[in-house]
């Protein structure tokens, strides 16, 4: 896993973070950070690296528009690319594509990622 | 009369398939909410006429952004005889839950599973019949962009007008999914190979943005190689008709009512007019980069840059719409659901160089500067305006904070077919004959009525009453550089922005090769670019006030848009008067 790899792995830390404390949530990630240090979330996956979805951490209506674009629980995301300077990543879920920002991204959990293709 | 809405998410070809059942101009474009207004058209289905409407495309029923609110609002205020729910059958998976929430509603429905190219190009195979069967509702397999398969659809409606509702099906989320995913074999690596690779060069890490601007650069380069020579004819036909047919004509009416209409109307209009072929150019080569879906990789692009000026990738994609007409780019900022992002997005878009303003460049720059120096004139005002705009945003990004998240879907790309594009050229062309009737004959008569009065003035002179206004207005316009005739010009030009250079027309009395002859001995280019600074940065025109006013339904604001350009312009064309000013000296 190419986590350390990441630049934006540790500025993104306190984010996850603040997540955390403001989510009903939290006493199931809080089992699971004991054992694995921290949940992987989305922006930390290097291009061409997959995951499938475990949990969305965001207010109801964006999580409808990210259901509408094919970003829910359970789906498959690939990262194809990452845009320079923090920009948005460019992801494929199916046979969809779509674009979000690190911020959202970091409200995205992800169970173990599958080995880049 | 019956009434058939199309709804469905964006970049399903909604658009396309209004299109070709209507024979309308409905504009198609691979960007989210771009069907902004409710288009609507009459449609003969077998002995009735039918009312149908293109619903802008959503992602949500329940939703709260302006279009989803449109939408839901049409259905409830509205509910019409019958929907035709249009997919994109490659990714249909993610619009079941809109699909089952618009059955919910329990209307009359159909099901066009569209793109049939592109699925089949996947290898996805659909049993349509065995689908039908389920969800109890008829369900065509067709290719709105290429007709294959939409001739079944009349002849369907038809007969779902003829026949007595039965209860409608009211299936949950869960049976359509069942549903969808018994009779679709979608094949396990399904994507689109040619998307891939474009991709990989066109969002390049370190290419990416060079080559996007270069696009651009090229699409403007062209517009203006292919225009020119076009305008220049169509200047050359113009004169020829009014020495050759109006003039003969109209020698038997009376001195003033051939004025009237030979040099007021007809020299303004003539003027504007010859614009129009390198506006549809234009727009045409606009149109063809926005139905490509190379917008959506402008604002992957742009992104992280415009985040800087408080803004984000979609405020981009409008500001680059404005660039063609500000008022659809103000409407498409609907799709952003932060108020404050939307307020920002709409204060910055009038600095976008509009074609209308184009014109006002063009037209002056080929008078006072060299075939040398035009094209970086040209693009020093385009540097203006895209300055403007981030001058702006830094200024105004503490008062409307973005606080929406970046979503956005990236289309495959897609190559619009000749069809789409000739019908995208004749749209501006209508576009324009709208304005002219509405809008500059009315600006252009105006004008010609005060440089011509009271009778017995010498046109256009300081007698005139355009003369006596524009000297009233100069302790404001003298310290900019901007003469009496020329601020009669920028009065009108509020209005819109063609009346400026239909309006040079009346009050110098001429048109073609010699108003330009008049012009470059009249004003400096120090003075004519002052004046292209001040129509670049002041209001751009009324329908882009009204459509602010409309949008965001505040006056308030609306005075803002309106007070701060104006502010900027006369500061901004002061300082760079009074600095060219004391460099010649």
């Amino acid at each position: 896993m190419s986590i350390n790899a990441n630049h934006s792995y540790l500025r993104f830390e306190f984010k996850i973070h603040h997540v955390f404390q403001n989510n009903a949530m939290h006493a199931n990630f809080s089992t699971m950070t004991a054992s694995s240090q921290l949940p992987l979330t989305l922006e930390k996956l290097a291009s061409g690296e997959s995951a499938s979805v475990m949990a969305i951490n965001v207010e109801s209506e964006l999580k409808k528009r990210f259901f509408a674009l094919g970003l829910k629980e359970g789906s498959h995301v690939r990262v194809l690319r990452r845009a320079k300077f923090g920009g948005p990543m460019h992801l494929r879920v199916g046979t969809s594509e779509l674009i979000l920002r690190l911020k959202e991204a970091s409200c995205i959990c992800l169970a173990a990622p599958l080995t880049s293709v | 009369m019956k009434r058939v809405a199309l709804l469905g998410m964006p970049n399903t070809g909604k658009s396309t398939l209004f299109n070709r059942l209507t024979g309308a101009h409905a504009r198609v474009g691979n960007w989210p909410g771009l069907t902004v207004e409710l288009l609507n058209a009459r449609l003969i289905v077998g002995d009735q006429v039918a009312h149908m409407v293109d619903l802008p495309g959503i992602y949500d029923l329940n939703g709260y952004s302006d279009d989803e609110r449109v939408v839901t609002q049409f259905l409830e205020t509205q509910p019409p005889d019958l929907i035709i729910f249009v997919l994109n059958t490659s990714q249909y998976e993610r619009q079941l839950n809109l699909l089952s929430q618009v059955m919910a509603k329990g209307i009359p429905m159909m099901l066009v599973m569209n793109m049939v190219d592109e699925a089949s190009a996947m290898g996805i195979h659909v049993d349509v019949d065995a689908l039908s069967h389920q969800l109890h509702i008829p369900i065509h397999f067709l290719s709105a962009k290429y007709g294959q398969g939409v001739e079944r659809l009349l002849p369907a409606m038809r007969h779902m007008f003829g026949e007595v509702q039965s209860e409608p099906h009211l299936p949950t989320l869960a049976e359509v999914e069942r549903a969808f995913s018994e009779s679709i074999r979608v094949p396990a690596q399904a994507s689109n190979a040619t998307t891939e690779k474009l991709d990989k060069v066109l969002l390049h890490p370190v290419f990416g943005l060079p080559i996007f601007f270069a696009v651009m650069l090229l699409l403007f380069q062209g517009v203006f190689t292919i225009g020119k020579p076009l305008q220049d004819g169509a200047t050359w036909l113009l004169s020829e008709f009014r020495v050759l047919a109006l003039e003969p004509v109209f020698a038997y009416l009376p001195a003033v009512v051939q004025g009237l209409l030979l040099d007021g109307i007809y020299n303004g209009l003539s003027t504007v007019a010859s614009f129009v072929p390198l506006i549809v150019l234009f727009f045409l080569f606009m149109g063809m980069v926005e139905d490509t879906g190379y917008l959506s990789r402008a604002a992957f692009l742009m992104d992280a840059l415009m985040a800087k000026f408080g803004l984000d990738g979609r405020s981009f994609v409008m500001l680059l719409m404005g660039f063609g007409c500000n008022v659809p780019a103000l409407m498409g900022t609907r799709v952003i659901r932060s108020k404050g992002l939307r307020y920002l997005t709409m204060l910055t878009i009038p600095f976008s160089l509009c074609s209308a303003r184009m014109q006002v460049f063009v037209f002056l720059i080929a008078a006072l500067f060299t075939a040398e120096q035009a094209p970086w004139v040209l693009f020093s005002l385009y540097v203006m305006s895209i300055v403007m705009s981030v001058i702006t945003s830094l200024i105004f990004k503490r008062q409307y904070v973005n606080n929406d998240a970046f979503v956005l879907e990236m289309p495959p790309y897609r190559f619009p077919t000749l069809r789409q594009m000739a019908l995208a050229g004749w749209q501006e062309v209508r576009h324009f004959l709208n304005r002219a009737t509405r809008f500059i004959v009315i600006g252009v008569v105006m004008i010609w009525v005060l440089t011509n009065f009271p009778q017995g003035v010498q046109p256009g002179s300081i007698d005139s009453w355009a003369g006596q206004l524009g000297n009233w207005m100069q302790p404001i316009f003298q310290p900019i550089g901007i003469n009496a005739e020329l601020t009669i010009a920028l009065l009108f030009g509020f209005i819109a922005k063609e009346i400026v250079i239909g309006s040079l027309a009346v009050i110098y009395g001429q048109e073609g090769a010699a108003l330009v002859q008049t012009i470059t001995q009249h004003i400096t280019w120090v003075e004519a670019y002052s004046f292209m600074l001040f129509v670049l940065i002041y209001t751009p025109c009324v329908s882009t006030i009204a459509t602010i006013r409309k949008e965001t339904k505040s006056l308030s604001f609306t005075a803002l848009s309106v007070a701060w350009p104006l502010v900027a312009a006369w500061v901004i064309t002061l300082a760079f008067y009074k600095i060219a000013m004391w460099a010649m000296a």
